[in-house]
């Protein structure tokens, strides 16, 4: 058990010696590449350069709301149909969109074009496309929303609005786990 | 039941000479939990303008209503499923200026 308090602890602190040092990087360096692992997986599994995102705005709402997690798959075989939940993003912009796809026209080649929207938005997404661009194309897509689970991206928001908050949590987690004794 | 929400819609399929496969949502309105999930409208104005990607639609004899919902959970999966029936429409050949 840890106690931050706990006196043991701290004289546990300096009976490390230099290989348990050296063997806790080790530790913490194993747990960061299985992280990136797990992330690199799921992104070749669901076809998706980012599998999980979050909701930034309140175009979704009452469906989807600011901090909702979702979890994306980019099947391309898998024809994008008017009502699919898509994530987008428009060229020369970063920010991901998460709207409803309004029309779908698709030719006899295959080249698919639609039209987006959110449901708490009054009108279609025209007006936020780049100048001239009428569509979206199938390029522009990150991914289909397939599952969600509510509130836990708010996490990600706050330390983006507040980078010391960001630093600090990971201040602590890097501590946390480089003093971490296995038992 | 963990189902938070249902957006409902109606879309219109149909094919043109330019595209083979068309979908467009006509209407669509959100159940929310606890709202009465019985619809019942006559007489309804599409929600959204109901045009074609080109000329398409004009003449065009099979034009195909569906409705489909998709439900949003507390959490968990989104599923996207049609509803039992459609009904065929035939767009006329000549355009109506003002309201029919």
């Amino acid at each position: 058990t840890m106690g931050l308090l706990d006196i043991s602890f701290l004289s546990d602190l300096k009976r490390m010696n230099k290989r348990q040092v050296f063997y806790q990087f080790l530790s913490f360096g194993m747990i960061v590449s299985s992280a990136l692992m797990i992330w690199k997986g799921l992104i070749v599994a669901t076809g998706s350069e980012s599998p999980v995102v979050v909701v930034l705005s309140g175009s979704m709402e009452p469906g989807f709301y600011r901090g909702d997690l979702l979890f994306l798959t980019n099947d391309l075989e898998d024809p994008i149909r008017a009502g699919d939940i898509a994530v987008f993003r428009i060229k020369g912009r970063d920010i991901p969109i998460v709207h409803r796809v309004l029309q779908v026209h698709e030719r006899d080649d295959g080249y698919v074009k639609f039209l987006t929207k959110g449901d708490n938005n009054a009108i279609d997404d025209r007006g936020l496309y780049a100048p001239g661009q009428l569509w979206l194309e199938k390029g522009d897509v990150i991914g289909r929303a397939k599952g969600f689970v509510p509130y836990i991206g708010m996490v990600t928001i706050v330390m983006n609005d507040y980078p010391k908050f960001k630093y600090a949590v990971l201040g602590l987690l890097g501590i946390f786990v480089l003093l971490n004794r296995e038992a | 039941w963990n189902v938070k929400q249902l957006f409902v819609y109606i879309t219109a399929h149909y094919k043109t000479e330019k595209n083979a496969f068309n979908q467009v949502v006509l209407w669509d309105k959100i159940i929310r939990r606890g709202e009465s999930a019985r619809l019942q409208y006559s007489r309804v104005n599409p929600k959204y303008y109901f045009w074609d990607d080109g000329f398409g639609l004009r003449g065009n004899p099979n034009v195909t209503l569906a409705l489909q919902y998709n439900v949003i959970p507390n959490s968990g999966r989104l599923l996207n499923i049609y509803a039992e029936g459609r009904h065929v429409v035939s767009m006329p050949e000549n355009y109506i200026k003002g309201r029919a």
